[in-house]
């Protein structure tokens, strides 16, 4: 099955918002059936075309969901996951539910299902959060699950000094073959 | 808590043994070395439970904790080391052995940072095993070429065919971009696993007249099983009537001279399976290799794979998710015994475990 598209909005003109370098804009026309994307680059070739049945705007900042939206919305479990490998085919996880006592699974996730911003967190070791969830959405009952990957700062120098002297405590204790005192 | 299996009598002093334990995803061993004495190797545990698999055996077994003489890790791998610290803080009479590949400065930031010390979420397989040293005043690093046990009445002798030096080398190049420094930006997160397994301690036990060769999880590779075979120390053992087979039958963890040079004509294979996701071992074809290759073969864990999850939760996760299955699948052991007179072993399965079959391939 593929991801659902879950961003429902309508899309309306918001005066003074200008999109940013290389970001594409999308208007749909009451109407016309149909729509296109443009470039801040193709607005001055998109707009000289006689009789188009588009319009290009400036991006339209999506609404944070409202407390509603929120309120309305019932998770059924949530995940945490460890992602083991990756590769084209998709990412093997291991699965521990978060909201009942359920034995801990392994799974395989499709890539297409990772939002675009967390694709680079996408490596072994990484850890995410799947999460299915209800929401009742004008009036009716949706649906929905999202992966939010977690994502950790990078190693800080005092981490790196704690490093260090963790293996060196850890070196303390480690013989080597060659001294090895033999049971 | 899940009903404990039961293993019936200790053995008899003039008795060797090895029992392989494995829920499906994890492995672990006993071995009775004879005149009570004990080697345990690796650890895991059986599903929900807390105790590591081999200290219920031998609390069941009733044997004093200060029989048993060793505990080895093979290698660092979370499916090995399940409860490892538990088992070592429970024996503490016991050497405890690591692979050789820690010994070096790198290796040893590399586990202390992937620990759970200093970010309590990486606590995997490295955690347990930076714990298990830490509790110990000295534990012993083994490499390829070394004995590390050895005994009278019955005699024995324990030998290491692995790490190999060169695996040394290619762990620390395989970890290198992962241990903490001052002058990388490297985001925190767990322990990648290292692809192929080079870093495991092979095992052979010499009891006299044949021996045990316990594969762990070494893989195919120049510095690792191609090297272990081409090492005439290793092929100058005892053959092996009884072999752990490596790496979950992996193709990868076999090499055709093991059957040839290491173990005797058609030994005994023991196994324990490898549930994760979509990767599963043994594959049907694994276990035509092994078969052919084994007098008979017996598989710790050969349930049903079924997720364990309920219908409508399960229903939701198959939206995004596929090969879903229980990490373990159903616990079991394989017990191969016999006396220090006898010719042939007596070999009990218990809980899950199984012989292995054609047929029985697709449940493993």
């Amino acid at each position: 099955m593929n991801p659902t598209t879950n961003i429902s909005q309508p899309l309306e003109s918001t005066a003074g918002v200008q999109p940013l370098a290389g970001e594409m804009s999308l208007r749909i026309q009451p109407g016309a059936g149909t729509a296109s994307t443009s470039s801040p680059s193709a607005e001055g070739a998109a707009n000289s075309r006689a009789g188009s049945a588009f319009e290009v705007v400036p991006p339209v900042p999506v609404p944070l969901p409202t407390h509603k939206d929120v309120f309305d919305s019932k998770p059924i479990q949530i995940w945490e996951g460890v992602v083991l490998s990756v590769d084209r085919n998709g990412m093997d996880v291991r699965l521990n539910a978060k909201l009942a006592r359920l034995p801990e699974h392994t799974a395989t996730i499709a890539l297409e299902w990772i939002h675009d911003q967390d694709r680079d967190l996408a490596r072994p070791g990484a850890i995410f959060y799947l999460t299915v969830f209800r929401k009742l959405s004008r009036g009716s009952v949706q649906n929905a699950q999202e992966i939010r990957f977690r994502r950790l700062p990078n190693w800080s120098n005092s981490d790196v000094l704690k490093v260090r002297a963790a293996a060196s405590a850890l070196a303390a204790r480690m013989k080597d073959t060659d001294d090895a005192a033999r049971p | 808590m899940p009903r404990a299996l039961d293993y019936g009598r200790a053995p008899y002093a003039d008795e060797i043994e090895v029992t392989i334990f494995g829920p499906g995803y994890g492995e672990a061993l006993a071995v009775h070395l004879g005149g009570q004495r004990w080697m345990l190797v690796d650890s895991c545990t059986a599903t929900g439970a807390s105790e590591p698999a081999s200290a219920e055996y031998l609390r069941q077994l009733n044997i004093p904790a200060e029989n048993v003489k060793a505990i080895v890790a093979s290698h660092w791998h979370d499916d090995h080391v399940r409860g490892m610290s538990r088992l070592v803080r429970q024996y503490p009479n016991a050497t405890f052995f690591y692979p050789a590949v820690f010994s070096n400065k790198e290796a040893q930031a590399f586990l202390a940072a992937y620990s759970g010390e200093i970010n309590p979420q990486l606590t995997r397989g490295t955690g347990e095993l930076y714990r298990s040293l830490m509790s110990r005043e000295r534990s012993v690093a083994v490499k390829n070429r070394v004995e590390i046990l050895s005994g009278t009445s019955p005699e024995f002798r324990v030998f290491a065919f692995s790490p190999t030096d060169a695996a040394l080398s290619q762990f620390l190049a395989h970890i290198f971009e992962y241990i903490p420094r001052e002058d990388l930006s490297l985001p925190i997160g767990h322990a990648p696993p290292i692809s192929p397994n080079l870093s495991s301690v092979v095992l052979h036990v010499d009891l006299g007249a044949e021996a045990l060769l316990l594969g762990a999880d070494l893989e195919r590779h120049e510095a690792g099983w191609d090297a272990v075979i081409a090492d005439e120390w290793c092929r100058g053992k005892v053959r092996a009537g009884v072999v752990k087979i490596a790496h979950h039958g992996s193709i990868t963890g076999d090499h055709p001279d093991i059957w040839t040079q290491l173990a005797m004509q058609k030994p005994l294979g023991l196994i324990s399976p490898f549930n994760n996701g979509r990767h599963t071992l043994p594959k049907a074809a694994d276990v035509m290799r092994i078969l052919s290759n084994t007098r008979e073969a017996f598989i710790t864990s050969g349930s049903s794979r079924k997720p364990k999850i309920p219908t409508d939760q399960l229903k939701r996760l198959q939206d995004m998710c596929t090969a879903i299955a229980p990490a373990n699948a159903g616990f079991g052991a394989v017990r191969a015994r016999r006396s220090t007179t006898a010719v042939e072993w007596q070999i009990e399965l218990f809980g899950s475990a199984k012989r292995l079959s054609n047929s029985g391939s697709k449940a493993a």
